[in-house]
This record gives C-alpha cells, structure tokens and sequence, in this order.
C-alpha cells in the first residue's frame, strides 16, 4: 500500500491527501442460538482531498487500481472547481501541523483463527450460557471484529499506514420478570484480531456467571427515584462521562457551531480532581480503546490535556478548525471509511486517575445511587448530556442493597463536573465504544470511579 | 459526476456472484448488488465548505450450503474479487451451524424500476444553498448552522438468487440535512436538526419538511428552565420526534424480537395495542417515499400492509429468515411508516393539553424489551392550561411506549413526509416528566 502511495505521492502539488483505505469486518451473530449472521467484508477503495485556498473537494472510488488513484485525485480537484465557481470563499491556507509518517501495523504475531474456531468460540460461550442456565429467556452472543487498514499520503510529506484491529464479544442476556423480560449485557475481548482473545473463551465464564447473577438482580429490581442524586459511577461510566459530558463539548467544529465551551476556555469548569485528556497512541497506559499515530490529514497525533485539575485549556482540532482558532492542529481528524471525509472526532478520552479507593466513596454515601454499566449516550452544545443506565444500585448507608432497572442520567457537563468530589485511584478502559457523528467511528474510552450529583430519570 | 463502472450491469454482477457461489460449492445463493453515486455539498451559514462525491459498488453474496449459512461482502465487481468473496462465503457457510430457516426466496421476478433523476442538478443544489444562506442571515441572524448538507444521491440495487429470481431498480433522491443551534452573546440553546429527502431538488432549503418551524421554536430557546416540578402529564410528540416512540414499538414488531420471545406485542396480533384513532400503514411501495425499495436483500418485493389499524395490530413485521423459524407468512422488510393524519392541528392538541410537554426531540437510553424509556426532553416546552410556558432544560420523561401506545388522547392532522416516514404529531398521557 505504501509503496503504491510513493509512486503518488510526489506529484500531490496542491494541498492534497489520498488515501487507500479498508475496512475489514466479521460478524458472527447467535440470537436465542440461532446463527443469523455468519460472514466477513472487505470494503475499501482510493479518496483523494484537495483545497486550494477556498474549499475542499472530496471522491472517492471503490477500487485501488492506479485507475481509479488519478480518477480520485481529478475528480476532488474537479469538485474543488465547481464551488470555485458557484460560491468563492477566499480563507486562507491551511495550517500544516506536524507532518506524520510511519508504519503502524498492529496485525497479531499469533495464527489466525479460523471460519470454523471464530464460530466455534462463539458457540461454546452461547452453549455454556444454554447449559448452566437454562432458565434465562434468551441469550444472544454477538462477534463483532473491526479492522481499519489505511495507508495515508500528503501534499504536506505525510506518509503512512496503519492497521488497527479490534475483536468485541457481546453476549446480552434475558430474564423473564414478573412484569417482562429484563436484560443486561457485558463486552468481552477489545483492542487486537480475533487470536488475541479468542483462543480459550473459557476465561470469560466467571464473568459470563457473574453476568447472570446481574441479570437476576436486575429482575428483582425497583425503578430509580427520579430527581437529583448522589452517585458513584463506576470506572465504565466515567468514560462515557469524558465522552458524551465533555468531549463533545470541546470538539472545534461544534464549538464553532456554537458549543457553551467556547465561553470558558481558562476557567474552573469543573472541581479541581477533574483532569480530562483526549489520548493519541494507545493513551497513557498502553491499554486505550484504539490506536492513532498519524490523523487523517497527515498531522502526527498528540495528547490534549482539555480539562486539567479543572481548568478548561483547549480543544480537539482538525486543520480547518485550528485554522480558525489559530493554533496548531492536534491529529483529531478522523475518517471511517474510504468514501468518508476526516472529521473532529475523539480518540482515547479519559478522566484521570485520582487517589480515592471505591470502598470509600461507596461508604461516604447515605442515599443514592451505584451505576455500573452504560448504554448510549448524547452531548449537546450546552454541555448537557444524558447516557443510559443498564445496571446499577441503590445505596443505603454506604451499603449497596437493591439493583435498579434501566434508567438514564442527565446533567448540565459544567455544572455537574463541579460536584465531584472523589476520582478513584484506577484506570480502566472499556473494551469497545463508538462514536456517531455523521460517520460512526471507534473509540476509545476510559476513566476511574467518580462521585457527583446526577440527576437519574425514574418513575417511581 | 463520474460514472466509472456500468450501474445496469447490476443484475449480471448478482447473477454471476450466484454462479460462482455454487461453482466454489453452495447448495444456494443470494446476492445484492448495489451501486451508489453520492453528490453531496456540505455548507454553514457563509461558507459552502466542500463537494464531496462518491461512487460506492459492493456485492453481498449469501451462502448456503448443507443448510448453514455464510456471507460475505466486497467491493468491486472484478470477477477475481467475486471469485474469492464466494470461496471465502462457502468456508464461512461450511464452519456453521444447519438451520432448516435458511432457505433462498421462490418467486416472481420484477422488471427493473426508476425513480428519480439519473444525474444531480449541481448548479442549482449549490444555488438552493446560497440562497439558504441568505435568507438565515436575514431572517434568523442569531441561529448558527453547521456541518449541514445537501445531497443527491441515485442507487441501483440489483439481485439473483440461484432459485432464478432477479430484481433491479433505481432510485434517486435529493436529501437536505441541518444541524443548527441559537446564539446570542453568551446565551446559547441545544442543537437541532432535521432532515428530508424528495424525488424531486427542494426549490428552498427552509421548505425541507419541518425545518422552518424548527428554526422558530430554536429562537424561542435562549432562556429554558426545568419544568417546575416533577409530574405525571402529557408528552406531545412532534413530528420530528414520534418516530422515537413508532421505531420503539416496529422493533418490538420484528421477526428477529419474536424469535427472542420477548416481545410485548408476541401474542398481540389481532388484538388492541393502541388508542383507536391511531392507524399505522407500510408503504414501502408509494413513490413518495424515495429512501424505500421495492424489495429486500431476500429478494422479497415490497408490499403495502396494514400494521395498526383503529389500534388493532394487524401485522407483526416477519422477514423470510424469521417467517420459517416462526411458522409464518414473510413480508420484505422494508419499511416506510405512514400514520393517518387525526382531527387537531399541532396547536389544538397544545391548547387542550392540561399539563406536559412539546417533545422536540428525545435523548435517551435504548428502551428494554419491554419498551420501558427514560431520557432528557431536548428542544422542547412545558406547557400548562393549554398554554406553551417555555423552553425547558434538565428535564427528564419517563415511562413505557406499549403503554403510551394506550394512553394516546390525540393525532395531529399535519402529516410530515420525512422522505422515508410520513408522520404527525402524537399526543399521549401518563409519563413521568421530572427535573432535579
């Protein structure tokens, strides 16, 4: 791939990025033991990026063959042209950045699996879950194996590629309540192919029992009281939190469009526990959710501390947007697929650790609520955000006593992050996580334990 | 717009997928075939940022062989990359499990059908943007629009199966999308958006199904408070949003949640499920919804169906897998929701509203099994003695949609053609509206 973007890649004399770009999926889907989805795709092909002091121009072709490679980079130039012509701008050069370059091949070391064990693994989980419990409704065991394969040249120097796989098992189960069935979920596997997690499935059976112990839980369980509340969020949620609370908020483009956080840049947003970066590579600790090196502009990625020890201090940029903040590109852009463009997109996110232990923030509440497990989420330009609940418990005395059903909190991010008043001492990442915005993309997502005040949606 | 590769050929692509399926050792196949030419222009309030073009050309194949089943998918249609996406579709089927549902469709073939234009009127897209722009500046100068688009876009879809059924049709669609929020000095509102598609270019942006009303009620949003208290009340679905409540109970409908077993609607056919005055109807089949097809990767045509009818359910949504595992009839599964309009305008149901909310917009956690909801009220009103009293923040809702389904006291008579739904406003009772 590289070596057919060097025969490119020296001729790219405007600002121009091409890029040949798969995505390489396996999906094996088990509902109620039924296998309805069984099967891979490679989908994958050439765009090219052009702008020349106006606009950008974008195509994309379905194929890498060195027709289609000048197809791509005419037709983004005839696509510059056209807005040319109907709609002149005049804004300026972009900024370049640091130029990236390298080769960031994640493929595993190991054999790969095959057709037949990638199914097989799958089953044995379906078959143990069938066998010991036999009394859940339902059990659906999904595989669900990601790899992005892009191989980057600019008209700046840039030259790259990368690989960057990720393997997710979900298995859902379903219990018949008195009033319903009732659900929880847990991931399994993460960052890597499928022989990184799926050779000997038996380890997950611990946590596939203790799944189940949730699950009846869960059936026993009361609906939350609605209204504000003291909370622990568990080290899950508190990724989600930097995400959706946060993340969003101080992405550029939408800062541009008229994000709250644009008011705030310098002051106390949150409590001074509160350390909030945006992680490049594999994040701090070489555990992050995915990997990114070089963005898809070409910029070499970089860590960008966006909250720290409550301080708002920057935001998440792509070239067009440090443009208009003038400042340097941060390596945020980001794009899914061949015929996406890079958008502002988050990479790891994560609180900081802190120095509580969750022994002590649970004991330190007298009412309220332990929430363990999160389902989606939404940010919005005020900063208020909500994210589902899928587990969680009530706390009475610094005891946790009944589960709660499903639920979803809210909060207003910088009013919220201003009532924490413990960060655990762990870092822990989630094992899957995309992020919907336009385009879907992964993410990574990570955080300790917090406590706050949260407002919970209930019936009670 | 670039044409790089023959869009009719679908057929031949499918058919010849089918062949080397069964040549690589597939008792049966079937293969989707689809072609996609995007133009698309992506603009804020004075820039109109980027053209973006696209041509998309993949190939689904479906195996069965010994009654597992495989897939594969790839791009391109070279036969060498079909070759191999067979083989590699016949390995996967090989490693499975046999399950007698896996069948391929028998049935009649169609003849192939357009709609739409075969090319994008460029020049007028970017006019239509222009004078977009022009008419926010003067009429809704505080209202910020960003990352919003325009796009055409025309897609064959071609299909074979080795039981000899072939398909082919055209559809193109215009498609206007806005994301868009009010600022005045420091004080900012949520985001918004909207969008439509149309056979047909829009002749303004603003006319794009729900977008001018949706711009009024932004400039209404620059000082929300909560609601003042937390109450059981009405929650008035708008256009925009009831399709968080239809899409809950559809999914609730679908084969694959039957086959689970816990659906709440699973014995449900023939009986009540709604207020009377709701009919739902599947209109896969009417060219006014241009985002729908006229058959589904089983190779299934669409067919209009009743699925609520005066509150009755009459159809569960039963794809060809699911209809062997359950024993019953298959329909594509295809859906474009149509809901008979009702006696009150949007205004009406507002003024006979006791106490709730206007629901703009729902942010809220996938609803479980048994349709049970909880979520942040986004873009919306309080209302109280039929009066709309302000925008809210921080206010929640939550309650179940198979009941609300129940508890509906009204239907609006505006129908919205989102382009893949025709819709109204839904006006029903008894749901936890509450703040901190």
């Amino acid at each position: 791939m590289l070596d057919q973007l060097e025969r490119y890649a020296s001729h790219l004399d405007h600002y121009t990025e091409l890029r040949l770009h798969t995505n390489h999926t396996k999906t094996i889907a088990l509902v109620g033991g039924n296998v309805v989805s069984n099967g891979a795709s490679s989908r994958g092909g050439v765009s090219a990026r052009t702008y020349d002091d106006r606009a950008f121009g974008f195509a994309s072709f379905p194929s890498m063959s060195d027709d289609a490679i000048p197809g791509a980079l005419k037709s983004a130039g005839g696509n510059t042209a056209l807005l040319q012509r109907r709609a002149p701008m005049g804004k300026g050069d972009l900024p370049v950045g640091t130029v990236g370059k390298g080769v960031f091949d994640y493929h595993s070391t190991k054999a790969p699996l095959t057709d037949a064990e990638q199914l097989d693994a799958v089953r044995a989980v379906d078959e143990y879950l069938r066998a010991t419990y036999p009394d859940l409704a339902n059990i659906d065991v999904n595989l669900s194996f990601l790899a992005m394969e892009k191989g980057l040249a600019t008209s700046a120097g840039a030259l790259t590629y990368s690989y960057i796989p990720r393997t997710i098992l979900t298995v859902r189960l379903a219990f018949m309540a008195d009033d319903g069935a009732v659900e929880v979920y847990d991931s399994f596997g993460g960052f890597g192919d499928p022989q990184e997690h799926l050779t000997d499935v038996s380890e997950f059976f611990p946590d596939l029992d203790e799944l189940y112990k949730r699950v009846r839980e869960k059936a026993d369980g009361v609906f939350a009281k609605p209204g504000e509340h003291d909370v622990i969020m568990h080290s899950r949620l508190a990724g989600i939190l930097a995400h959706e609370a946060i993340g969003h908020t101080c992405e550029a483009d939408l800062v541009l469009g008229g994000s709250i956080a644009g008011d705030h840049v310098g002051e106390m947003v949150a409590s001074e526990k509160v350390t909030l970066v945006d992680y490049a590579e594999r994040g701090p600790d070489g555990n992050g959710g995915i990997a990114i090196h070089v963005d898809d502009e070409g910029v070499e990625c970089r860590d960008v501390t966006i909250i720290e020890n409550g301080v708002l201090k920057t935001f998440l940029h792509n070239k067009e947007t440090a443009r208009e903040f003038d400042v340097e590109p941060t390596g945020n852009a980001r794009a899914y697929a061949f015929d996406d463009e890079p958008l502002v997109r988050m990479r790891n996110t994560s609180i900081a650790p802190g120095t509580d232990t969750l022994d002590e923030m649970i004991a330190s509440v007298d009412h309220g609520y332990y929430l363990t497990r999160p389902t989606n989420g939404q940010a919005d330009g005020t900063s208020e955000f909500m994210f589902g609940i899928g587990m969680g418990y009530e706390i009475e005395n610094g005891k946790i006593t009944r589960a709660i059903r499903d639920t979803t909190i809210s909060g207003v991010a910088f009013d919220m992050l201003k009532t924490v008043t413990h960060v655990s001492d762990e870092l822990t990442w989630g094992k899957g996580g995309m992020c919907g915005k336009k385009q879907m993309i992964p993410v990574g997502m990570g955080g300790p334990a917090v406590k706050c005040r949260i407002t919970i949606g209930g019936r009670s | 717009m670039t044409t790089v590769l023959d869009a009719t050929a679908g057929v031949d692509v499918a058919s010849y997928a089918v062949d080397a399926a069964r040549q690589a050792g597939a008792d049966d196949a079937q293969v989707l075939h689809v072609y996609d030419e995007l133009f698309e222009v992506t603009y804020d309030n004075t820039d109109v940022g980027m053209v973006r073009t696209t041509v998309d050309d993949q190939v689904s194949l479906t195996v069965f062989v010994g009654g597992a089943k495989g897939t594969s998918a790839l791009t391109g249609r070279s036969h060498d990359l079909i070759n191999q996406a067979a083989a590699e579709a016949v390995a996967a089927a090989r490693a499975g499990v046999a399950d007698p549902a896996n069948q391929v469709y028998e049935g009649e073939s169609s003849a192939l059908v357009e709609l739409g234009d075969a090319e994008p009127q460029q020049e007028v897209m970017i006019d239509t943007i222009v004078r977009h722009q022009a008419f926010m500046a003067e009429r809704f100068p505080k209202i910020i629009i960003r990352d919003s688009t325009y796009e055409f876009r025309n897609r064959w879809r071609s299909f074979a199966n080795s039981a000899g059924v072939t398909h082919q049709a055209r559809r193109a669609s215009y498609s206007s999308s806005t994301i868009f929020s009010g600022r005045d000095g420091e004080r900012t509102t949520s985001f918004n958006y909207t969008g439509a598609s149309s056979v047909t270019p829009f002749g303004e942006i603003r006319d794009a199904a729900t977008l001018l009303r949706l711009l009024g009620d932004t400039m209404a949003s620059f000082d929300p408070k909560p609601v003042p208290a937390t109450f059981v009340g009405d929650v008035i679905f708008t256009p925009d949003s009831v399709t968080t409540l239809l899409n809950s109970v559809f999914t609730a409908l679908t084969g694959l949640v039957l086959i689970r077993g816990t659906s709440p609607f699973q014995e449900s056919l023939g009986k009540v499920i709604a207020d009377p005055r709701l009919t739902i109807t599947n209109r896969p089949c009417s060219p006014e919804f241009p985002l729908s097809a006229t058959f589904d990767g089983f190779g299934l045509p669409s067919e209009d169906m009743p699925i609520i009818t005066n509150g009755v359910l009459e159809n569960h949504l039963v794809d060809w897998y699911s209809s062997h595992k359950l024993g019953r009839k298959a329909n594509a599964s295809v859906y474009s929701i149509d809901v008979d309009a009702g006696d009150q305008s949007l205004d009406d149901i507002i003024a006979n509203t006791e106490r709730g909310i206007v629901l703009g917009r729902f942010s809220g956690g996938q609803p479980n099994q048994q349709l049970d909801f909880s979520g942040v009220a986004k873009n919306s009103f309080y209302v109280e003695d039929g009066k709309v009293q302000h925008p809210v923040n921080e206010t929640m809702i939550a309650g179940n949609f198979a009941q609300m389904l129940q508890s509906i006291r009204a239907i609006g008579s505006e129908k919205v053609n989102f382009g893949d739904d025709a819709v109204t406003a839904i006006a029903a009772s008894g749901v936890t509206i509450s703040t901190k």
